[in-house]
């Protein structure tokens, strides 16, 4: 190393390409279990798919003036996000590059500047070093750029607000490609846009990530089933019972052409959106004037208003339910652990009183103690605990469900589409691109798959 | 009025209220805890009064300097923001055994502590800040310590336990929730 080479250090790894390769048969749907266990193949899951992905980190009116900061993760890597007065947003690896110390530990505020707490070096608020306690004498040559913390390409889609490492990924829009139609159901649908409603719910859940971000990507099934039957009855009004409620059955499923995102929904049927969310925010998602713009914008009623509570995930970890509303980050934590941080948005043109439905709604039900996801918490970690098991981990998982039961040419919906909801191949799709990821050296190998 | 700055000790009053009050006070508090303990849910609700606040806002990590910001304000996401009809909802579910997280149920313990009650202008009504410590253990070893302070309104009735809870706000003292749910009351 000459004395300016800050390039990176290269780190050791134990799985070779075609033992990876082995871990998923799309084909035959099985996924291997030590996916969700082993060690190596975390540590190179930092590396080829947190360290190259676009990564949620937040909602644009979390930070809405200049010097206005919040802190979270991308992967394990804690960063700075922070409004700049252009009004562009920056973000930098949250540790100085002199012992690495936390450079911000506030969750979230207003700076001007940003000061290291262990020997002084100080950062305005996109990150730069600008100044080194007693640098003439004892930093003579110092290269203050080349010594300021890395930081990350950021790129916002309708109000959420990404980041990617990787100078070679492809941009953020490419990347969502035809997902974006999905999203857009519930971030377009009005042009005031979305706001997050203040205050992110964050927890701790000891299962692998890859469980919490697949169920969002393909997992209606399990809300059809058995999964939040409680969750169900305690959103079910005193005078109906569990057997007056019909499980909604039409509905579709979106997997993605490249990029291992999904999404799924029921079309029509409000019951378990009545559920869930009450009588007023489902009216107001599905009659009336703002049902009948965001119909307009999305240029079909049925995208508009019969939509009901569809399940997304952008891969690999930001997902969302549009019509609840909760969107949220999974923040891998080793093989076994999970951190969930939680928000809710809302249109920024909606009436108060359905801002403060969605907000009561949302966090009675897909909280650390709603009553849905506290049950999805509970699943998860006995999974988790289970795989300690040697047996436990030497057969495979079944992911063979609704199997070649998808057109690629549907009038309205991009994608691959699956006419029954109940399906498993946007779980098949998130854990071919996680093969991708894995197996690829470089973007331009990953490109080379699209 | 006492202060609502959640950041800002519970106002006590000067000189402690009388033993009697003291007594009738933590002894409830007792009673409510073996309910809970005991998985006496529909019980328990009966302590709630109709136009009940539960409220355990989310805590956020900040300098000193920003003390003020750390509690997310009313209005915000929170991990509690109840009324009697979501807590009667939240319990139908819980009683129905097909809420997996509590069944097999959690076994739990809550401590109640450090019970300081400030009488108000109302005869009936009493402002109780307590300390707790909440015990969770479920399955094998799953287990989960919580711990905070309540501040509470409580109204004088002449059944029942002798009081009605008309507003708790949970300080939890943590920032991000160690535990994998709060399906606990607390």
């Amino acid at each position: 190393m000459n004395q300016t080479d800050t390039s990176p250090i290269r780190l050791r790894r134990s799985w070779n390409t075609s033992e990876i390769e082995a871990l998923f048969d799309e084909h035959a749907g099985r996924i291997d279990p030590r996916i969700y266990t082993d060690e190596d193949l975390y540590q190179l899951e930092l590396e080829r798919v947190f360290a190259r992905s676009w990564l949620l980190l937040g909602h644009e009116t979390q930070i809405r003036k200049p010097g206005d900061y919040i802190t979270t993760y991308m992967g394990e890597d804690p960063v700075v996000v922070v409004r700049q007065k252009d009004a562009s947003i920056a973000v930098f690896l949250n540790q100085c590059r002199h012992r690495g110390m936390r450079i911000c530990r506030a969750d979230a505020g207003n700076a001007k500047a940003f000061t290291c707490s262990y020997h002084g070096w100080a950062y305005d608020t996109a990150g730069n070093l600008v100044n080194v306690p007693y640098e003439a004498e004892s930093f003579a040559c110092l290269n203050k750029k080349e010594w300021s913390p890395l930081k990350a390409r950021v790129e916002t889609y309708k109000g959420l607000i990404f980041a990617n490492w990787d100078e070679n990924a492809v941009d953020l829009d490419t990347y969502l490609g035809e997902a974006k139609f999905y999203m857009d159901h519930m971030l377009d649908r009005t042009e005031a846009g979305t706001e997050a409603i203040p205050g992110v719910q964050k927890w701790v859940i000891p299962c692998n990530w890859k469980f919490a971000a697949e169920q969002f990507c393909s997992d209606m099934y399990h809300a059809g089933t058995t999964s939040h039957l409680s969750g169900i009855l305690a959103g079910l009004p005193e005078d109906l019972e569990m057997a007056d409620l019909a499980p909604p059955t039409v509905g579709k499923q979106y997997r993605a052409s490249w990029g291992g995102h999904g999404s799924g929904f029921y079309v029509g049927d409000p019951n378990l959106m009545l559920a869930i969310m009450g009588p007023k925010v489902t009216s107001y998602w599905t009659e009336g004037p703002a049902s009948e713009k965001a119909a307009q914008r999305l240029g079909s009623v049925e995208r508009g208003s019969k939509l009901m509570v569809e399940h997304m995930t952008v891969f690999p970890t930001c997902s969302f339910l549009a019509g609840v509303n909760t969107v949220r980050t999974w923040h891998p934590r080793g093989p076994n652990e999970v951190e969930v941080w939680a928000f809710t948005v809302v249109d920024a043109d909606a009436p108060d009183d359905i801002k403060e439905e969605f907000r009561r709604q949302t966090l009675r039900t897909f909280s650390a103690g709603g009553v849905f996801e506290q049950d999805d918490g509970e699943n998860w970690v006995e999974i988790q605990h289970i795989l300690r098991g040697h047996k436990a981990r030497s057969r495979p998982f079944n992911a063979e469900m609704s199997m070649d039961q998808t057109v690629d040419n549907d009038p309205v919906y991009p994608g691959r589409i699956s006419n029954n909801v109940y399906s498993e191949e946007a779980a098949r799709g998130l854990y071919a691109h996680w093969l991708r990821m894995m197996t690829s050296p470089d973007w331009d190998a990953l490109k080379a798959t699209r | 009025m006492p202060s609502t700055d959640l950041t800002q000790a519970f106002e006590w009053p000067e000189k402690a209220v009388s033993l009697e009050l003291q007594n009738s006070v933590e002894q409830f508090y007792y009673r409510e805890a073996q309910l809970l303990d005991h998985q006496r849910y529909e019980t328990w609700l009966t302590l709630l009064a109709e136009d009940i606040q539960y409220w355990m806002p989310i805590r956020t990590s900040h300098t000193s300097r920003n003390k003020a910001l750390e509690y997310v304000r009313a209005g915000g996401n929170a991990h509690f923001d109840d009324t009697y009809e979501s807590m009667r909802a939240r319990i139908r579910g819980r009683v129905s055994g097909l809420n997996w997280t509590e069944d097999p149920p959690s076994r739990s313990r809550h401590i109640v502590s450090n019970v300081i009650v400030r009488e108000t202008e109302d005869p009936d009504t009493v402002e109780v800040g307590s300390s707790f410590l909440c015990y969770r253990n479920r399955i094998e070893r799953m287990t989960d310590i919580y711990v905070g302070e309540r501040r509470d309104v409580l109204r004088r009735v002449s059944d029942g336990l002798g009081f009605k809870i008309a507003k708790r706000t949970i300080l939890l003292d943590q920032s991000t929730i160690t535990a994998n749910n709060l399906s606990l009351f607390f």
